[in-house]
């Protein structure tokens, strides 16, 4: 992968939302139960918003996203790595879909770190933030969950 | 006015005063010495002596509208009860209490009366509530100990046939309702013996298992059939109990007994356990009675537990009993948020257990045997309000610890079995794995025929409310037994 221009890092960004879609779509079809099968629909869904808004991106964008601190729980960050094995239960589901968007909130961290430019460097900030949202929305619906049952 | 018509006046009001109540303070309870009760698998509390329970039971004002009786989710008639108590009529005070609550002995033992009718009594407004739990205890106690349970005269058999799974509170409920319509009631219990969580997951120390056996033993009494070892999912499914073994309508009560693991690194070492595991070893299997029985569990000498609630206090208590020099609870918020009953968190403390609060582990470190050695943990804090106003905890930079540790406790939560949901088609699951109902009074699924009630619908929670749920379930299942009348989203059937 070419990350020498904007329109690379937004092709990158935008061939992972994809594969991420493509990801939740297929675990949909595996699934006996409907709200394993919803579960992952659910997520496909998120994941296309994410795409359709990462398409939008032009170094303009830049100039006029709101760079804010997104509260990080962490929740993830300590288990191991999971992989899709069919009829997973809810909250394993839950794990999976919280540890992808961590590993992809690393990546784009690592691109801040690693970029030449500041262009590049906002752009991968802005990617970093977007999955960032992501993670604290799936370990609040996690964290919930776990508080009602002594975790 | 006259001085004639002053002193009258006066007079009168004397007359309308009521003598001003004496306060009399709350009862404590009896219980065994902190030191002494952390070694020994007796019961903690010891229970009112007849002195103690009728002093207690003079502290009911018996109000006009007893707010107490909304607060319990069977609706026994507190006030009521707790008259007889102070009558001295102590039979009587357990009959009316049996009325609306099967088990009075357990749930006297490990309701949370402090969250339900104790809640809402109105001395708690200046004073201490009345101990409604407590009392209730009290003269479940005194029948065991002094009454001839009578068996209550069984109307005509209707021929109807219900099938029961699962023989925990909600199911041994159902089945004792039922079972007095004149129905043949069948219980079919996955374990070798009946009570769910009464026997598997709540230690003796909390709740005698001879308890448990004679509520049980009433119901075989009355005539329901208890069928043990037989797992619903393995050895028959729902659809052959209705359309091949001829049962007209099935309880499933079969609970959340599956637990969950926390996903670090180091959970698959020797030594650690689920809580579920742990506490069956020693409830059901007496781990704590080797060699009288031949289950037993290794001696660890200093237990991690990672959870806050009920079960994760009975897994520290059970340690510590076991052994244990060292015996922690783990917990990632602060101890205003544990969901634990307050009464057992203090228990824990007064017997030596240590709290780590605002702590998580995040690896359980191990030798090259196999076997636990410490618990890699970090510091929590608290962080900013999330958009509802929740702080909720986060790890703290830098601030990671190893406790040395040969054994890991799990008593973070648990959800249902798959096996029912995998192998009846029909029936709808939310997507945590629990059964969908129409709601909590019917307890009507989407199988035709079919309720559902307690953990396995609302997940872990507490023996009464599956009772409660119990209870609807059985007004519910009659109902559709006399009428044939079912439900659909577009109207009945």
């Amino acid at each position: 992968m070419s990350f020498a221009t904007f329109q690379d890092i937004v092709k990158y960004a935008v061939e992972k939302e994809t594969e991420a879609v493509q990801f939740y779509t297929e675990a949909s079809g595996h699934e006996q139960y409907a709200a394993a099968r919803e579960t992952f629909l659910a997520f496909a869904e998120e994941e296309k918003k994410h795409k359709a808004l990462f398409e939008k991106f032009d170094p303009a964008a830049i100039a006029n996203y709101q760079f804010t601190n997104i509260a990080d729980l962490k929740r993830s960050d300590y288990m191991v790595e999971a992989k899709y094995k069919p009829g997973m239960a809810y909250p394993d589901i839950l794990r999976l879909a919280m540890k992808r968007e961590e590993n992809a909130k690393k990546f784009y961290d690592d691109c801040v770190r690693l970029a030449a430019k500041e262009e590049q460097k906002k752009l991968f900030q802005m990617l970093s933030q977007e999955e960032a949202k992501h993670k604290l929305a799936l370990e609040t619906l996690y964290d919930d969950e776990m508080a009602k049952s002594g975790d | 006015m006259s001085e004639a018509k002053e002193t009258k006046g006066a007079a009168q009001t004397k007359a309308k005063a009521k003598p001003k109540r004496p306060k009399i303070p709350r009862q404590p309870m009896p219980e065994q010495d902190a030191h002494k009760r952390a070694k020994n698998f007796e019961s903690v509390t010891l229970g009112y002596s007849e002195e103690q329970a009728v002093t207690e039971a003079t502290r009911c004002i018996q109000c006009k509208k007893p707010f107490c009786i909304g607060g319990c989710p069977v609706s026994i008639d507190i006030p009521g009860f707790i008259q007889l108590v102070k009558d001295k009529e102590f039979l009587k005070a357990a009959q009316l209490v049996k009325e609306t609550n099967l088990l009075p002995a357990v749930c006297g033992r490990v309701c949370p009366q402090e969250d339900q009718c104790e809640k809402l009594c109105v001395l708690s407004k200046k004073q201490d509530p009345v101990a409604i739990g407590r009392l209730e205890r009290f003269v479940a106690d005194y029948e065991a100990a002094h009454g001839e349970v009578p068996l209550p005269e069984l109307p005509p058999k209707t021929g109807k046939k219900v099938a029961v799974i699962g023989a925990g509170p909600g199911g041994l409920t159902v089945a004792g309702d039922l079972i007095k319509e004149g129905h043949d009631v069948t219980i079919f219990e996955a374990l070798h013996k009946a009570g769910g969580v009464l026997v598997y997951g709540i230690p003796e120390f909390r709740l005698p298992k001879a308890i448990v056996d004679r509520e049980v033993d009433y119901l075989t009494r009355l005539g329901v059939e208890l069928k043990l070892n037989y797992v619903i999912g393995k050895i028959r499914t729902i659809d052959q109990l209705m359309k091949e073994d001829g049962y007209d309508a099935v309880f499933i009560g079969s609970g959340a007994g599956l637990p969950w693991f926390m996903d670090i690194p180091g959970e698959n070492l020797n030594g650690v356990f689920s809580a579920n595991e742990y506490l069956t070893r020693n409830n059901l299997m007496k781990s704590f009675d080797f060699p009288n029985y031949d289950t037993p569990i290794k001696r660890f000498k200093n237990v991690a537990v990672i959870g806050g609630g009920n079960v994760a206090m009975d897994s520290v208590r059970t340690a510590l009993r076991l052994g244990a020099d060292n015996a922690y609870i783990l917990y990632r918020r602060g101890r205003a948020e544990m969901p634990a009953r307050k009464e057992e968190i203090d228990h824990a403390e007064h017997e030596g257990v240590q709290f780590k609060n605002l702590a998580a582990p995040v690896r359980i470190l191990g030798n090259e045997d196999g076997w636990v050695t410490g618990l890699e943990c970090l510091e929590m804090e608290l962080g900013e309000p999330d958009s509802s106003g929740r702080r909720r905890p986060v790890p703290k930079k830098g601030s990671e610890f190893v406790l040395p540790m040969d054994a890991v406790i799990v008593a973070i939560g648990t959800s249902a079995n798959p096996l029912i949901g995998q192998t009846t088609p029909d029936l709808k699951l939310n997507k945590w794995g629990y059964v969908e109902v129409e709601n909590e009074e019917t307890c009507r699924t989407s199988k035709k025929g079919v309720f559902a009630g307690g953990d396995i619908v609302t997940g872990a929670a507490t023996v009464i409310l599956a009772m409660g749920a119990g209870r609807n379930a059985a007004k519910q299942i009659q109902e559709y037994l006399e009428t044939g009348s079912w439900w659909t989203p577009n109207g009945n059937a």
